[in-house]
């Protein structure tokens, strides 16, 4: 991800698309197995100690949530959630970590006045603006959105994915959205990743993956979407695997209607088919 | 098939005993709030609008799940709006539901075969175990949960999300009902199943002639699956009509900014969106008037301004720092005004009484033109400072080409 690119991880139930972010987020569960490498500017946040990452996560990189009612403390105020979190980690005087706040939330249409009043007492738009604000009060370069608008109407849903687009041309800020909402990835991202059974299957410009798509998921995936003009339904045969026995091979081939015998063994490599579009497809010639 | 005239639902809010003793008006949730449709044999008609639009109430009292607080239903000629449970019973044969998510509608202690085969049993319709099997494997082959054998015993939790779906169909259908209330059948389910689950739906529909009320919130698929759509908001129908003429040129302007905030799965049609602003408000003091009054970018003096617009008009103020400081200084906080119908009212001391009047006034100046045109006066009594708006147009519903719209554009 280069600095102020929009970049979607998309993919469906239990891909791993949330896994991801919180692996980048380093709020994997104790005990979690991590491999492989996470290079936020040449450092790998896997080998950073707690305190190292505890500085950059929220200064550098931030995370918003689909469910904002579940992040923010019920006992506390909007008022002290800021503080706790601007003081957590810059020793500023109260009066300018408020100026900051007030700033944060006129940025994002919160009338200052409701301060002091409690998550409660917001609507589920306003909660996802005030979780957007608390994010961005310490002007992170990375912000990780995990389906930001998913519990939220499909109105309030154009006006908070609207806020973040000004966000992003406002401050140069780089914006990791992961979704399972296709339409959502062509409004909003410049790069997409699409993910299956834990692992990208595909991954380049958005242009030329909803045009061109070479990977057969993300063509099936594409022409399942039921937008204004469908004419006709199409679905994809069987279902997602099971992750504790992830199928052998491309982890597509029980649903593919491509699959030859070779998919069953061969794990596909994540493979260039145009210039920056790449596609873990065995036989992606076939499909450019 | 179904007739719906005038149905009403309010669901009491609860409030604490002490409240109560302060609180003259019980507080109702209008969840909905005067809707009237028609459903035809063979029809698929949906119900569609953003959460706590009232659509699965309305869904909810059709089967007599929820209680019609007055309007009346009628299934099939007959008024089952006040029919006592026990002749509800035996028309639940005819009429039935599937619910939103299957994770929770099927009984996780009871096997697929003990479900789907379950109505049988309640309705006295088959009592031998074997029969009742038979006509189960039947139903399931019918809804594609195969190898019906062996998903027979197997319990909920053994079943993806797609396959619980297909049992909560099979379980709707084995009665052979006529009418089929589907509430958001599809939403929980993966894009890559989705279609799956719409299309065996209607096959179902073609092969029992079944009608459906289809209630969502996601357009695309309403526009997919249903013949006609009824656009609801905050407990009202605002538009009714063939489900193609609603998407090719929408009339009431909630459709409209409806139909522009989805998403389009196409970056090559990227456009910037006029979006009305705010959420959908409580439904317990549902705005006066249109209920999309305050949100909506086609608004007129007549829909129905009222004082809380304007003290809400007074806190939007507030979040520009230097009309908010000037507000501030001249006439206070926003909360010293009380606001009660049409009237939003402050107290003021009598020497002052001319300053604040000629700077409300200015203030109603600034405002939107439909709202400013909207205040009838700026008046004093007895101490208080009370702005008066004009009381709203009456609003019905009017036939708009193929459609009824409840609109005062029309």
């Amino acid at each position: 991800m280069a600095g102020g690119e929009t970049v979607g991880i998309v993919g469906e139930t239990g891909c791993g698309k949330s896994t991801l972010g919180k692996a980048i987020l380093s709020i994997l569960p104790p005990r979690t197995r991590v491999t492989g490498h996470l290079l936020f500017r040449r450092t790998d946040l896997n080998t950073l100690d707690r305190e190292a990452l505890r500085r950059l996560q929220g200064e550098e990189i931030a995370l918003i949530f689909q469910d904002p009612m579940t992040r923010l403390n019920p006992l506390m105020t909007i008022e002290q959630h800021f503080l706790e979190t601007i003081r957590a980690h810059q020793k500023v005087s109260k009066r300018e970590a408020l100026e900051r706040t007030m700033a944060a939330l006129t940025s994002m249409r919160v009338p200052e006045s409701r301060i002091r009043n409690y998550p409660h007492e917001f609507s589920g738009g306003m909660r996802q603006r005030i979780m957007i604000a608390l994010a961005l009060v310490l002007t992170p370069s990375l912000l990780v959105a995990d389906e930001p608008t998913t519990s939220l109407d499909v109105i309030v849903e154009a006006q908070i994915l609207e806020i973040l687009q000004d966000l992003k041309r406002n401050y140069r800020m780089s914006l990791l959205l992961i979704t399972h909402n296709l339409g959502i990835v062509a409004e909003v991202c410049d790069k997409v990743a699409v993910l299956y059974a834990g692992k990208v299957v595909e991954q380049g410009s958005v242009t030329d993956i909803f045009a061109r798509p070479v990977h057969p998921y993300t063509r099936l995936l594409l022409q399942s979407i039921i937008h204004l003009d469908t004419k006709e339904l199409r679905s994809i045969d069987g279902q997602p695997p099971d992750l504790l026995f992830p199928p052998s091979g491309c982890r597509f081939h029980p649903r593919c209607p491509y699959a030859k015998p070779v998919c069953h063994e061969k794990v596909p490599p994540l493979e260039q088919f145009r210039s920056g579009q790449s596609a873990a497809c065995l036989f992606g010639k076939d499909f450019v | 098939m179904l007739d719906v005239g005038n149905l009403r639902v309010y669901y009491p809010v609860k409030v604490p005993l002490i409240q109560r003793f302060f609180q003259s008006e019980k507080p109702f949730v209008h969840a909905v709030d005067g809707v009237s449709f028609t459903l035809k044999a063979g029809e698929i008609f949906g119900l569609v609008g953003e959460s706590g639009c009232g659509k699965t109430t309305i869904g909810r009292a059709v089967l007599r799940l929820a209680e019609a607080t007055s309007g009346t239903i009628k299934f099939e000629g007959v008024d089952i709006t006040r029919l006592p449970e026990s002749k509800v019973r035996p028309l639940r044969q005819r009429m039935q539901i599937i619910f939103q998510d299957p994770h929770a509608s099927l009984n996780p202690a009871m096997s697929i075969g003990q479900a789907i085969g379950h109505p049988l049993k309640i309705h006295g319709l088959a009592w031998l175990e074997a029969d009742v099997r038979k006509e189960v494997l039947g139903v399931m082959r019918e809804v594609g949960l195969t190898p019906e054998e062996q998903l027979y015993d197997k319990f909920p939790r053994d079943l993806s999300g797609g396959q619980k779906q297909r049992a909560a169909i099979a379980r709707a259908i084995i009665l052979k009902p006529q009418l089929i209330v589907a509430d958001e059948p599809v939403s929980m389910l993966d894009m890559s199943i989705r279609a799956r689950v719409l299309q065996l739906m209607l096959d179902l529909k073609e092969k029992y002639h079944l009608t459906y009320l289809f209630i969502t919130h996601d357009l695309a698929t309403a526009k997919f699956i249903c013949d006609r759509i009824a656009i609801m908001y905050l407990g009202r129908i605002v538009e009714t009509g063939p489900a193609k003429d609603i998407y090719e040129s929408p009339k009431h302007p909630y459709t409209r900014a409806l139909l522009q905030a989805i998403p389009i799965p196409d970056p090559l049609k990227r456009a910037p969106k006029i979006l009305p602003k705010g959420e959908v408000p409580d439904a317990i003091h549902p705005p006066m008037g249109c209920r999309f009054h305050p949100r909506c970018l086609a608004v007129l003096p007549t829909c129905g301004w009222e004082a809380r617009d304007f003290l809400d008009y007074l806190e939007e103020r507030r979040s520009n720092p230097e009309k908010g400081r000037e507000d501030e200084l001249i006439i206070g906080s926003p909360d010293v005004w009380k606001a009660n119908g049409l009237e939003a009212g402050r107290p003021c001391e009598p020497e002052n009484i001319a300053i604040i009047t000629e700077y409300v006034r200015s203030v109603m100046r600034e405002a939107p033109a439909p709202m400013a045109q909207a205040l009838d006066d700026i008046k004093v009594k007895e101490g208080r400072i009370i702005v008066v708006f004009r009381l709203p147009a009456t609003l019905s519903p009017k036939k708009v080409e193929s459609r009824l719209v409840e609109c005062l554009l029309y």
